[in-house]
């Protein structure tokens, strides 16, 4: 439903539909800072819950006891330093991380032997050095005490632990014999492909499976249909003008998204135009089924239910090879972002990109390719890769292969490679019962998990980050994996096992079996592959060295082919290797004409299911991830659970209630989901995420046979071969059982009377999220030119520049002021100072001379909202996991949050069909913070460089602080998730035992206080990385910092490159340009606090000729 | 094995480069450990004792060549402060005293 788009249509931005609907209890839980009103401990069984999670996730030993002196410590020293080691002092390591198929290039930052930080690569061409909640979250992995610990063999009572010896003796000789199997994941190890065709060669009556959950099998079925071969695109969207998302999340999903998300936010830099006036936008069109990422940072957004998506595509199609389109205002929504999407390709031919998610079936897939190449965006755009390996068959189809041989009874022995089939295999296989026919099945895995139950025996894998490997990334280059530590619990990579399966290892092997005793305390001393690679021969740890080093010497070549080696080690990946885009002719194919089924509405009947990886832990592998399962998930804001999403009006078509259980069928087989109500889903469709309901995960996520509840619940009743990414029809059976779900939306919002005084002060655009047209802003910048490069950056200079440009601006606010969208007087970032009721004093600044001025910007134009910067805050930070029930209560501990607001224009249809905005939130570190003045001992005091600093250590714990933040940032530590003796204390649990704290604390990163129970902490610019920074600079000849030099951890993970921090001093450093950007603004400005951080309005770039209140629009 | 003799809360972030590059000597807050037969605290390490220094460093500041002679004596009859003046200002030494600066 269109709406007239008046000047009286004020945008209105809301969290919750609670808050929409102005529920009393919300404001009640605000009222009570940290919604501390509820009593300080729970009930037993969910206290014990919340501590064995502590155990599992952040546990980390206190080294503390009674006493006026600390008791004695001892330390271990080098006996002979290793070169260019300084004991302290971090060094970083290129090696890299397989995903999604992929190898995603990474920096690992080692102190003192122990990898404690994972960030992305930044010299490597695909890379640029970003990285994702996966990336920052793979340490806490690296230390989880759940992980297995040796290899085990099935006997009547259970799993019991046996010797590596015992367990190859075993199977060598059987995967030499009959009916042989492997079941590997898709996966881009040269190394892996080299010796799986060693393995089959050597053996006929070998055969090698491949499968997982979520994969490229669609894309590479609809590649065959369209070129004959498989080739993946590769997105060039920097270069796009048009972006249009077919059910698809280019900026979500897998390996690519980082490289995706540089992209897209580059296209979208409207700043561009400060140098280049002809600049212009890229447009982004979403048409999804689910609410991506990319379809809430999308310019029009177009809800459908998954099965009307090929004939969107298919309509799509047609005005295409039409020639022309044109919006026709009198037609319905859809119809009118149809013509709009048609008509920006066609102007844009090849500067177009037309991207299809990896859920939709083959034929949608072929249509976009053949699309892509009628815009003439392939090679441009859209590049073609040939992937190294793709296999004839999808996954489903192969495991169902697999399925059919154990049941006809060919396979004798099975091989598992990593992964998780029995959790990810399609309901219908019943693989779990044919696995279990399996007369030798063995599973290699990290945990032992729910297929390492199904097998015979089991081998304990060592982590990515303790072996040699090698993979390739998406542009194509092989990047190289060095150990960064030794296997803690002495596992074995696939590398390993297969070169020890197939005798790569003669000599190497028989020496050293059965010397493989965990590595616990003192691996971290020994630093596998420090030099870049040193062959030791005959220790076993170099077998994995020597079969990654053979593989790749063919690309290293040439009489240097050593040093070539050690330069690719230190680099994490080979030059040169990256593919060349490839380009197929396309085939002829003939796809089903547009049915006109896009423009139905949903009849009522039965929904839709749609199954998506969680945003938060991917298809279940990361479940036993403490930091991911409590992250917000980024537009639900959901933790520890999944559910069944279902917009406000399906909810109501099929009465189902936020919070309640309902009962999803399909003939025999039902799932129970709590209902969650997101506004934005298709009408008719229900989304649910994979991942939940773990049995034998750890801990964390659930493990079954230590009574431990799962997190979430299980899909995958109803997740069959035929219905692998969605179920067409459910019957949907609303129960009255209410279920808790902990989401964080509703925490640290201003209320309905903050919200009316802020507009009272500021008038009717005092808004936290400020944004406006790309047209806007051209005209904006045409009337007050901005050269970024000559900023000025001196307080008085940079008010006076504000003031004359909103003087400026008042003067041509008459004519403006009917602009599209209500903020015509000025750009949005630019309207403080225009206080309508009061006016600022002037700022107090620092008169004494500083050596620096901290400060930050955040350009919410680029924002995604994906959470890797919270996630990297709490790798860097030592921020605890503090469990659902607490997060339910408002406690979690993340010291950033990224606050989602839904938008909608006043008279739209409520909730139906919002807009979406990202902003993430740290301490601002006030000029003039509320909290310095209420703290009774002064534990929160103001740096001479702007920082407003915690001192953890004097800290009692009033609380004041946190009640008399305006942005409420500040968190407090209500138990003690740091101390040991916290749960070694639980009656009857002694699994926790004191080496396992140990490990916990080896990833701690020791230049960060660890904060004890009763403690407020909070962002500090990362104040450990400047004193270190500034340190160094001191130490080497007391140099000057360079502008850019310090970067803080969210800084570093934003994929969108949306922070920047530095010296607002520094006319050179970029958060100086940041804060000088006529975008930027100031949160809450009429409180006169004077924030150190800095946002930046963001540009939509809607179509012309589209209403929409926000650069979405309605479905229907 | 060593017994850490010289130990500090884990709250506290003590540098040596940030000390010994800046003209700061060893046996400013170790003491003659070239005279000691087993080693031993001689000073308190707490933190008025470090906030004295920083606000008053002159008296500790010397060549930073000269950080490892232990028994430095200043030449010409100068005072350790009068010696220790001109070193601190040819260095820039301004020891910062915020919270952050130790405590983070």
């Amino acid at each position: 439903m269109i709406k007239p788009n008046t000047n009286s249509m004020q945008k209105k931005y809301w969290r919750s539909l609670d808050e929409l609907q102005g529920d009393p209890q919300l404001d009640e839980v605000i009222d009570h800072d940290f919604a501390a009103a509820a009593p300080p401990t729970s009930d037993g069984v969910s206290r014990r819950r919340w501590l064995q999670l502590m155990g599992a996730s952040v546990a980390f030993g206190s080294m503390m006891s009674a006493g006026c002196r600390y008791p004695a410590q001892t330390i271990a020293p080098f006996a002979f330093r290793p070169q260019g080691r300084t004991p302290g002092i971090p060094q970083s390591y290129s090696t890299m991380l397989e995903f999604g198929g992929y190898a995603k290039p990474v920096v690992a930052l080692s102190y003192d032997g122990r990898p404690i930080k994972l960030d992305g690569n930044p010299d490597h061409p695909d890379s640029g050095g970003v990285s994702d909640i996966f990336t920052q979250s793979t340490i806490l992995e690296l230390y989880d005490p759940d992980r297995s610990r040796n290899p085990a063999r099935k006997g009547d009572d259970g799993m019991s632990d046996v010797l590596w010896d015992d367990v190859i003796n075993n199977f060598k000789p059987l995967l030499a014999g009959r009916g042989v199997a492997v079941l590997a994941e898709p996966c881009s190890s040269p190394t892996v492909h080299r010796l799986k065709q060693v393995m089959l060669d050597a053996n006929s009556d070998a055969r090698w499976f491949e499968f997982t959950s979520v994969s490229d099998d669609q894309s590479d079925a609809g590649s065959r249909m369209a070129f004959g071969d498989v080739y993946r695109p590769q997105l060039r969207l920097e270069d796009a003008k048009v972006i249009v998302a077919i059910d698809a999340d280019p900026l979500g999903d897998g390996a690519r998204a980082m490289r995706n998300t540089l992209g897209f936010t580059q296209s979208r830099d409207a700043d561009q135009l400060m140098h280049d006036s002809s600049f212009e936008m890229s447009r982004v069109y979403s048409v999804e089924s689910e609410v991506t990422k990319t379809g809430c940072n999308a310019d029009h957004r177009l809800a459908l239910r998954f099965s009307q998506i090929a004939s969107f595509l298919a309509a799509l199609e047609a005005i295409i090879d039409r020639g022309s389109s044109q919006v026709d205002t009198a037609a319905s929504n859809a119809e009118q972002i149809l013509a709009a999407m048609a008509e920006d390709l066609l102007k844009h031919k090849g500067a177009g990109a037309v991207v299809v998610g990896a859920c939709q079936p083959p034929e949608v897939h072929a249509r976009a390719f053949r699309i892509n190449s009628k815009l003439d965006n392939l090679g441009k755009t859209v590049e073609l890769n040939q992937p190294a390996a793709a296999a004839p068959k999808s996954g489903v189809e192969q495991l169902g292969e697999l399925t059919e041989a154990i049941n006809q009874g060919q396979i004798e022995t099975l091989l598992i490679l990593g992964g998780n089939p029995v959790f990810f295999a399609p309901s219908d296989l019943n693989f779990a019962d044919a696995l279990a026919k399996v007369a030798n099945s063995c599973h290699l895995s990290l945990y032992r998990d729910e297929t390492t139950l199904a097998c015979k025996w089991h081998m304990n894998a060592a982590h990515p980050l303790e072996s040699w490997g090698d993979g390739t990334s998406p542009d194509g280059s092989v990047c190289l994996a060095q150990p960064m530590i030794n296997p803690l619990f002495g596992g074995k990579s696939a590398i390993e096992l297969l070169a020890i399966m197939t005798g790569q290892d003669e000599y190497s092997h028989d020496e050293h079996a059965g010397d493989e005793h965990a590595g616990d305390e003192h691996a971290g001393d020994e630093h596998a592959g420090d030099e870049h690679g040193e062959h030791a021969h005959g220790n076993e740890r170099d077998l994995g060295l020597m079969m990654v080093h053979e593989t790749n010497t063919g690309s290293l070549g040439g009489e240097h082919a050593e040093d070539a080696w050690r330069r690719a080690v230190q680099a994490g990946y080979i030059d040169g290797t990256a593919a060349q885009p490839a380009s197929p002719t396309l085939t002829s194919m003939n796809l089903p004409a547009d049915d006109g089924s896009w423009k139905e509405r949903w009849n009522g009947s039965e929904p839709e299911l749609i199954f998506r990886p969680s945003p938060s832990i991917y298809d279940g592998r990361f479940g036993n991830n403490g930091w991911l399962q409590e992250m917000p998930e980024f537009v639900t804001k959901l933790t520890w659970d999944n559910a069944a999403l279902v917009s406000p009006e399906t909810a109501d078509h099929l009465q189902l209630d936020q919070g309640k259980i309902v009962n999803l069928k399909v003939g025999e087989k039902a799932i129970s989901l709590p209902v969650y109500i997101l506004p934005g889903l298709a009408y008719g469709t229900i989304c649910t995420w994979l991942g939940y309901g773990r049995e034998a995960a750890g801990r964390v996520a659930g493990l079954a046979n230590l009574s431990i509840d799962s997190a979430g619940h299980d899909v995958r009743p109803l997740r069959t071969s035929g219905n692998w990414w969605s179920v067409p029809a459910v019957t949907t059976d609303p129960t009255s059982t209410v279920y808790k779900l902990a989401t964080t939306q509703d925490h640290f919002r201003i209320d309905q009377l903050g919200i009316d005084e802020i507009s009272h002060r500021m008038g009717p655009d005092g808004a936290l999220i400020r944004e406006g047209t790309f047209d806007s802003y051209r005209k904006f910048l045409e009337e007050h030119p901005h050269d970024p490069d000559h900023s000025d950056h001196g307080h008085d200079d940079e008010h006076a520049e504000e003031s004359e440009d909103s003087q400026a601006a008042e003067e041509s606010g008459s004519e403006e002021s009917h602009d599209d969208h209500g903020h015509g007087e000025h750009w949005p970032g630019k309207h403080h100072l225009h206080f309508k009721n009061f006016d600022l004093t002037e700022p107090v600044w620092v008169t004494d001379p500083v050596a620096h001025r901290w400060g930050m910007g955040i350009d919410l134009n680029k924002c995604t909202g994906c959470n890797a910067c919270v996630i990297a805050c709490q790798a860097e930070n030592n921020i605890p996991v503090v469990g659902k029930e607490q997060v339910s209560r408002g406690r979690e501990m993340q010291w950033m949050r990224i606050d989602r607001y839904f938008i909608t224009s006043e008279g739209d249809n409520m909730a139906a069909d919002p807009g979406f905005a990202f902003q993430p939130l740290t301490c601002q570190q006030c000029e003039k913070a509320p909290c310095e003045t209420v703290c009774p001992v002064a534990a929160t005091v103001h740096s001479d460089e702007g920082l407003n600093v915690m001192v953890y250590n004097r800290c009692i714990g009033t609380r004041y602080c946190g009640n008399n933040c305006p942005f409420k940032v500040r968190r407090f530590n209500y138990f003690n998730y740091t101390d040991s003796q916290t749960f070694l204390k639980i009656p009857g649990d002694d699994r926790l035992q004191k080496a396992d704290l140990q490990l916990q604390s080896l990833m701690m990163n020791p230049e960060v206080t660890v904060r004890s129970r009763g403690v407020m902490e909070k962002c500090t610019y990362c104040v450990q990385r400047i004193q270190n920074a500034k340190i160094q600079a001191k130490a080497e000849g007391n140099r000057p910092l360079a502008p850019n030099e310090i970067r803080t951890a969210c800084q570093d993970a934003c994929p969108a490159q949306a922070i920047t921090f530095g010296d607002l001093q520094v006319a050179d450093a970029d958060v100086s340009k940041d804060h000088a950007n006529p975008r930027s603004y100031l949160l809450l400005e009429e409180l006169n606090v004077i924030p150190r951080t800095r946002y930046l309005a963001r540009v939509r770039n809607p179509h012309p000729d589209l209403n929409s209140h926000s650069g979405t629009a309605a479905a229907h | 094995m060593w017994v850490k003799v010289h130990d500090t809360p884990d709250f506290v972030f003590f540098n040596h480069a940030a000390h010994v590059t800046r003209g700061v000597s060893c046996v400013s807050c170790h003491g003659r450990v070239d005279k000691m037969e087993v080693v031993e605290q001689v000073e308190p390490l707490s933190m008025a004792w470090c906030i004295d220094c920083h606000r008053n460093p002159e008296e500790h500041i010397r060549d930073p060549a000269l950080v490892t002679e232990l028994d430095f004596k200043p030449p010409d009859g100068q005072t350790f402060e009068e010696y220790g003046r001109h070193w601190a200002e040819k260095l820039d030494i301004n020891p910062n005293i915020s919270c952050s600066t130790c405590h983070r």
